[in-house]
């Protein structure tokens, strides 16, 4: 009796004192004690990315496109969305999809992140806690990497809400799409000199210079579409910034600090497994098999039989194909026609041919087919398309042997080649169209080295590199790298094209819809035109 | 005395040093006191004076009303510790200090007799018993009242009442004993089945739908270690004027069990034993071998390349998987009590065993009460301490899931003697997988509380009341090298061990008054609540062992956790939260007509966000006993009718987890930082500072009557309750949020109803008795908002069903939980392998997906019937019970009635069907009524008359689950109806069974 009274006179209870007390978990206000606690938040941003770059933010900019599709295979349809992945070819989405929704949360919960991360940090004191990093040069990098991802939501969603602050406001408005592109530009001119250089410790994956420099000529090249106005009719354009696109590539091509970049020496070096040895990449997507996960094309692409060649420890689930609308746009000659698998395919030995293994082709030999769209007495649809149509991309170096059904590459955001093709195309639009030399140039220098010294069709002319020739190069050089949707808007072929079965759509879909679930809880949200 | 003049002196500088604390230490200060509280105990010790000179009084105590002469009645001084006890005679002799003016007569059993000391030294005292003896008190949390004073709707029911038989859980004692309160054991008679409760409806989207439970006044009481036997009654607190009282844990309303205490004057040995057996009652009826040969030519003629697979036996699977088992439960208790201390101890040994292989439980419960009185009867204390040791082997139901898609032409064993398996096959061999996995834990509860109350002044009393839960589990686990998943997984053996414990300590101050003045008689409480929980668990798991020799018993020898390959790992996490309230209520009662009962109580949780830490939960309930007006006959119809009329507001926050209001910060994917893959943390939620309980608003309209002479009682109640701020995880604003769902109080639901309970005495005389007593209810539940941000919530479907068939339920605005959502069943297109189904042309009540609401799995009904007849030694129950109004998707119909599933096995059923396509529809909805003969008792006592040291002896067999009356063509309709998915009839189950038990209860 008498100590259970002791017990709770000598408690450390208190009457009405509700406050939690932690584990296993933390608070914000038990965090941020150490260096280590600090960065772990300071790179929280830059590991969320990953999960959606070449998975759903993919899907949206290029299974919308000629570039590839992922159809019905013998009746069985495409994992990761089902019918809404064959509306994106088709150009059918929904404001109702809850792929479109998935990714749009996706970018936003980035912008969250990063929120989070700036509010946090601009608490931590470095000094004090000796974290050995700029905080000033922390902040303004985590502000361009924030604007990154306004640019993509801009780039996608058109006329979106922009926050800067967890939570605040809890329900933020709509803003015009010039607007966002006004704020994206501010937050990179205002924030890009304090940016580290190229080769300072720790800045692999993240932004620095030139990256930011990068992004603006990406954004300057898109001027005239993103000041524009989106009406149901389309859009109207805005006004075009030829020139700083040109200079922000130039700042790019100049740029020494670090050593600066250089275009590798084979066309796939920015893709190997080992990529981080890329001269080429400027900003990249950091991916690894184990830690850093969702790179998987050697998963997404290949027939299940292909783990004979390639000795996987996994049957691939052969999902992405592309036909021959974009196929067609790569010469026999031209090196980077190697990253297609197609025709008779074979086990590791080379000889044992690979088999079909579904409906009435089961048992045959699997002969990757992407000539098949309008071929004779083929009527593939992306409803009935067969296990062997289409061609397999393997831009990406697949490890042989792998257990696992993940990759290393990393996945380039901005590299040289483009900023070639992006100043080129700068230069040409300026010029009302047509190439100058200094444009031939450009382009004859990036792609150099996917041809033979002596192939007569490695060199355009002034009078060869048209516009649209120049959409076929960039169509050749950055396939797979998720620009092809960017590229047809800005050429105004992606809602009138047709490839395969997609037909013309409404000039509205140009950007997809903000989803009807943001919506029906946020009220200050508003519809893009169209939907 | 100097002892306690140094403790009274130690208090006032302890309060003299309060105000001479600094400012900001005052307010622990306060509550420092208020922990003090018990030290006013030894304060008031001091506080009695000595006394001197004497005279002897002397006399007899009697019974009231029949003048029998009553022995152990305490005599006492009053404010003294002078007391004697009356003899066999009942007549006493006591030496009292010539200035006593009162003398205190007490008996258990009795009113409490003051009697002021005249001229006359002799005295003739009758006793008047009490009117709370144990039929006419209701427990009502904090405290008990007289059932006459009840203005809420509150079922109470004793042990005598309880269901006989074999009882797994405490709660199958009162199932279907109470109005609105639906207990379903889904499992049957699982030895480690639970039974899960539900009062009055769903209301709640996302917490536990569970009644709160209080044992022996210890909130949160868990019932999974008490032992059945050591129950003495259990009141079920049905409305929300009565639930109050307990804040936020009260809407899905209170039971409050109370456990055997001694009674005073008494001295027994009791010996209670049962054991019992189980027989399945009707397993899945799937092709037999015979028929599975035999349908080899059928298939063929649509399958041509189809070879049958004959692994040249014939198994019924099912037996394979079941044993007969024979379960044991023996009760000892002893106790004895004088007046001043009563003691009880019990220990119970359950050796449950069950009808699937490799399943039982054994449990060890041990029990120990006592009171003991002090400070001349002021001071009363009482104890508990319970420890329950349990060991089980897991039931694990998938067994005959897959016995259902078992080939049974397959031997269990080969010729060898290992075990059968198939290459082909993707499940393996259930009876291999049992024999072949370990799966058990092992769990120490250890239960304490201590309450003492003292008689600060002849109407005032102040309790302290302390008590601890504490549960300590160990799990193991380990799948055998051999095991087909383990070999087709690559495991090469697959261990892991998990423990856990978990804390919470009650600390509870009231204070209690009451008074008669008159025509009034008020009681009233107020009090102080604190508890606080605790909980820590830790887990590893390993694969890749060598050899099964070291079973779960040596993780480290496995290789995977060195690899770092899958399913090896480690994990731990620790947990804590608080609640604390303060209290009050006052029952008042107008010549014992008008009945008024009020409470508040204010309460706050530290898993609340930052703005809703405190909640106010009032009550008021009033009550009429028209039956005591004048201008009710005197010799009327009824010799009671009480009207009652109760309105209340509870809370629920077990949806509510630690930390969830909280910004808490969890790894995220790894980052690079120095050339190496680090963990990264961010937000690991989006927090909510407004998140607090589900708030339910409760009325309830009641009668109680009961006729003349006794023969016909009951209640009947009629109540609406409203649950707003439901909490759900609802879909977050992203932007501005980081994570795309957050936790909030949102929606309305509403719960309708009526309950009835009647008890008829149909015959009563020496030789014969037959009594009825008639449960009923109906509950009508509605699902009237859900709206977050801007507008409502689109309608959700859920549970999806195998075989890709989507999911079973849609839950939407306007409609009730447990909605069946799907298409509508025409015919069958035999030609195309298809269903046919009616389309929105056909039929508009279709929406555009072509599908309806087409049934619901939530009974809106419920009754329950028990007859007690005895015919001089003989005695016999029979209980009947039902459940009415609802539908049932029988899964496992829609899964195996499916021929395409003849590589394995199928139903019978599915021969009748012409198509093997998987498809979810009305086809496999029924209606779920059914009436069940759930108990039937027969029983003899013995007469002990003649035989030496034994006091009573009783035999007794009983029979569980015997029929069952209903048209539903599955197992047995007596499933999961509780909670947000109700009506499933499930693909993988325990086997229902008929139980059959033999008993004897003897007294020494």
């Amino acid at each position: 009796m008498a100590s259970v009274f002791i017990g709770c006179l000598c408690s450390s209870l208190s009457c009405t004192k509700l406050d939690e007390t932690v584990y296993s978990s933390i608070t914000a206000g038990s965090f941020f004690k150490t260096r280590e606690e600090v960065i772990a938040n300071y790179i929280r941003p830059f590991s969320h990315i990953v999960g959606s770059y070449e998975y759903r933010i993919w899907h949206l900019n290029t299974l919308t496109t000629d570039e590839t599709s992922m159809p019905y295979k013998d009746g069985t349809p495409p994992a990761d969305g089902g019918d809404q992945i064959v509306g994106l070819h088709w150009h059918t989405w929904t404001k109702d999809d809850s792929e479109i929704k998935n990714t749009f949360d996706a970018l936003y919960r980035g912008v969250g992140y990063t929120n989070a991360t700036i509010e946090n940090m601009e608490g931590v004191d470095f000094d004090k806690l000796r974290v050995g990093l700029d905080k000033q040069s922390v902040l303004a990098e985590l502000k361009i990497y924030r604007a990154w991802y306004y640019f993509m939501i801009m780039d996608m969603f058109g006329n979106v809400p922009i926050v800067e602050k967890v939570g605040e406001p809890l329900y933020p408005p709509t803003s015009e799409r010039k607007d966002v592109f006004a704020y994206v530009e501010k937050q990179i001119l205002d924030n890009m000199d304090k940016l580290a250089d190229k080769g300072t410790p720790n800045t692999y994956g993240h932004i620095t210079k030139a990256a930011a420099w990068a992004l603006l000529a990406k954004l300057y090249l898109n001027a005239e579409i993103y000041t524009g106005k989106l009406t149901a009719n389309g859009l109207q354009p805005g006004t075009a910034r030829w020139d700083d696109c040109i200079k922000y590539c130039d700042k790019v091509l100049n740029y020494t600090g670090g050593g600066g970049y250089q275009l590798d020496a084979n066309w796939n070096d920015p893709f190997k497994i080992k990529n981080e040895l890329s001269k080429e990449n400027i900003f990249v997507v950091v991916y690894d098999t184990t830690y850093a996960t969702e790179m998987r094309w050697n998963y997404k692409n290949l027939h299940p039989e292909h783990q004979k060649t390639y000795g996987f420890g996994f049957a691939p689930v052969n999902r992405a194909m592309t036909h021959n609308n974009f196929y067609k746009l790569f010469g026999n000659t031209d090196k980077r026609q190697q990253q297609w698998l197609v025709g008779p395919q074979f086990a590791a030995d080379g000889v044992t041919p690979l088999k079909c293994l579904t409906g009435a082709q089961k048992g045959k030999p699997l002969v990757l087919d992407p000539l098949f769209v309008n071929a004779p007495g083929d009527t593939a649809t992306m409803l009935t398309a067969k296990e062997f149509h289409g061609a397999r991309n393997i831009k990406y170096e697949l490890q042989k042997g792998s257990k696992i059904s993940q990759m290393s590459n990393d996945a380039p955001v901005f590299r040289l080649a483009d900023i070639y093709l992006m100043k080129a195309e700068a230069l040409m639009r300026k010029n009302g169209g047509a190439a100058n030399t200094e444009a031939v140039n450009m382009v004859n220098t990036m792609r150099a080295r996917c041809f033979s010294t002596t192939d007569p069709l490695a060199k355009y002319t002034t009078s060869t590199l048209t516009l649209n020739e120049l959409l076929n190069e960039r169509a050749r050089e950055v396939a797979w790298e998720g620009w092809r949707r960017n590229d047809l808007i800005r050429f105004n072929k992606f809602t009138s094209g047709t490839w395969w079965d997609k037909k013309p759509s409404e000039a509205w879909r140009i950007v997809f819809p903000i989803p009807s679930v943001s919506i029906s809880i946020n009220p200050n949200l508003k519809q893009n035109p169209g939907y | 005395m100097t002892g306690s003049n140094l403790g009274q002196r130690s208090l006032l500088n302890r309060l003299k040093l309060v105000n001479q604390l600094p400012r900001h230490m005052k307010r622990r200060t306060t509550c420092y006191i208020h922990f003090c509280f018990p030290a006013l105990f030894v304060l008031l010790l001091a506080a009695f004076p000595a006394l001197a000179q004497n005279k002897t009084v002397t006399g007899k105590v009697t019974d009231a009303k029949d003048n029998r002469a009553l022995e152990a009645v305490t005599v006492i001084v009053k404010d003294s510790k002078l007391a004697t006890q009356t003899r066999s005679d009942g007549s006493f002799s006591i030496n009292v200090p010539a200035n006593t003016k009162y003398l205190n007569f007490s008996a258990i059993g009795y009113e409490t007799q003051q009697v002021q000391l005249g001229a006359s030294l002799t005295l003739a005292i009758a006793m008047v018993q009490t009117e709370k003896s144990i039929e006419d008190v209701v427990v009502i949390g904090y405290g008990v009242t007289r059932k006459t004073d009840v203005t809420s709707a509150i079922t109470s029911v004793k042990e005598k009442d309880f269901n006989k038989g074999a009882v797994i859980s405490p709660m199958s004692l009162v199932q279907g004993k109470v109005p609105g309160l639906v207990i379903v054991n889904s499992n049957g008679t699982d030895p480690n089945g639970q039974s899960s409760m539900q009062l009055r409806g769903v209301s709640t989207l996302k917490g536990s739908t569970s009644p709160f439970v209080v044992i022996d006044g210890v909130p949160g009481g868990n019932l999974n270690n008490l032992s059945p036997e050591d129950v003495e009654s259990i009141d079920v607190l049905r409305d929300g004027s009565a639930a109050a009282i307990y804040g936020t844990r009260g809407s899905n309303g209170v039971i409050i069990v109370t456990t055997k205490r001694a009674k005073s004057g008494t001295a027994s040995f009791n010996y209670d034993s049962y054991v019992y057996t189980d027989i399945p009652k009707k397993f899945p009826a799937v092709l037999t071998a015979e028929q599975y040969r035999a349908y080899a030519d059928v298939y063929k003629r649509t399958n041509p390349t189809f070879v049958l697979n004959d692994g040249g036996a014939s198994t019924d699977w099912f037996k394979v998987l079941s044993k007969t088992p024979v379960s044991q439960v023996h009760n000892f208790s002893v106790s004895s009590g004088t007046d001043k201390s009563t003691i009880r101890a019990a220990v119970s040994i359950r050796n449950l065993d069950g009808i699937a292989i490799s399943t039982w439980r054994k449990i060890v419960n041990t029990r120990l009460s006592f009171t003991q009185k002090a400070l001349d009867n002021k001071l009363s204390i009482q104890g508990n301490i319970a420890t329950s040791f349990l060991n089980y082997l897991n039931s694990d139901n998938t067994i005959y899931g897959d016995a259902m898609d078992r080939n049974p032409t397959f031997p269990v064993f080969n010729p060898d003697g290992s075990y059968f398996e198939d290459p082909l096959d993707s499940k393996g061999n259930p009876y291999a997988r049992r024999m072949q996995t370990e799966d058990g834990e092992r769990i120490k509860h250890i239960n304490g509380s201590v309450k003492a109350t003292l008689d600060l002044m002849p109407n005032l009393k102040a309790s302290g009341f302390f008590a601890f839960q504490r549960r300590d589990a160990i799990s193991y686990y380990y799948q055998s090298r051999d095991a087909f998943l383990s070999r087709i997984n690559g495991q090469n053996g697959n261990a892991s061990r998990s423990t856990s414990f978990s804390y919470d300590r009650t600390f509870e101050y009231t204070l209690d008054y009451n008074k008669r003045f008159g025509k009034h008689s008020l009681s009233a409480l107020a009090g102080y609540s604190y508890q606080d929980f605790m909980s820590e668990d830790f887990n590893a798991s390993n694969r890749n062992f060598l050899t099964d020799a070291f079973s779960y018993n040596n993780l480290g020898a496995g290789q995977a956790f060195a690899a770092g390959t899958a399913g090896a790992g480690l994990g731990s996490g620790k947990s804590s939260s608080t609640l604390i309230a303060f209290f009050g209520r006052a029952i008042y009662n107008y010549n014992e007509k008008y009945l008024l009962t009020a409470s508040l109580r204010r309460e706050g949780s530290s898993k609340f966000g930052i703005n809703h830490k405190w909640g106010l939960f009032p009550a008021v309930s009033l009550g009429w006993r028209i039956s005591r007006e004048s201008f009710m006959p005197e010799k009327g119809l009824f010799e009671d009718l009480k009207l009652r009329l109760g309105y209340g507001v509870t809370g629920n926050q077990e949806g509510i987890g630690a930390y969830n209001s909280l910004a808490t910060l969890s790894t995220g994917a790894s980052f690079l930082w120095d050339n190496t893959f680090v963990p990264t943390y961010g937000a690991s939620r989006n927090p909510n500072p407004d998140l607090r309980w589900e708030k339910k608003t409760e009325y309830n309209l009641g009668i109680d009557f009961a006729l003349r002479g006794g023969k016909v009682s009951g209640s009947i109640d009629l109540y609406s309750r409203e649950t707003s701020d439901l909490l759900l995880d609802a879909t977050a604003p992203v932007p501005s949020l980081i994570h795309q769902t957050i936790l909030v109080n949102l929606g309305k639901m509403r719960n309708r109803g009526v309950e009835l309970a009647l008890n008829l005495k149909l015959i009563e005389n020496k030789k014969f008795s037959w009594t009825n007593s008639l449960t009923f209810s109906y509950n009508d539940n509605l699902l009237q908002s859900v709206t977050y941000g801007a507008s409502t919530s689109a309608p959700v479907d859920h549970y999806s069903l195998p075989q890709n068939m989507g999911s079973a339920f849609r839950r939407e605005v306007g409609q009730p939980i447990g909605n069946f959502y799907g298409k509508v069943f025409k015919d069958f297109d035999v030609q195309n392998n298809k269903w046919i189904f009616y389309t929105q042309a056909e039929d508009p009540a279709l929406d555009a997906q072509n599908k309806k609401i087409i049934g619901n799995g939530m009974p809106k009904m419920f009754a329950g019937m028990s007859n007690n007849l005895s015919y001089g030694r003989f005695d016999m129950t029979v209980f009947l019970r039902g459940t009415f109004m609802f539908d049932l998707l029988n899964i496992m119909d829609l899964v195996y009635t499916n021929r395409a599933r003849y590589s394995n096995n199928f139903l019978q059923k599915g021969l009748d069907i012409p198509i093997s396509s998987y498809a979810y529809s009305n086809y496999f909805i029924e209606k779920g009524d059914f009436v069940k003969l759930d108990n039937l008792t027969m029983g003899y006592t013995i007469n002990t008359g003649k035989i030496k040291y034994l006091k009573k002896a009783r035999v007794y067999a009983s029979g569980q689950n015997l029929l069952t009356f209903t048209k539903f063509s599955g197992r047995d309709p007596d499933i999961q109806v509780n909670g947000l998915e109700p009506g499933l009839a499930m693909m993988n189950f325990y086997p229902r069974a008929t139980t059959l038990t033999l008993g004897i209860s003897l007294g020494f």
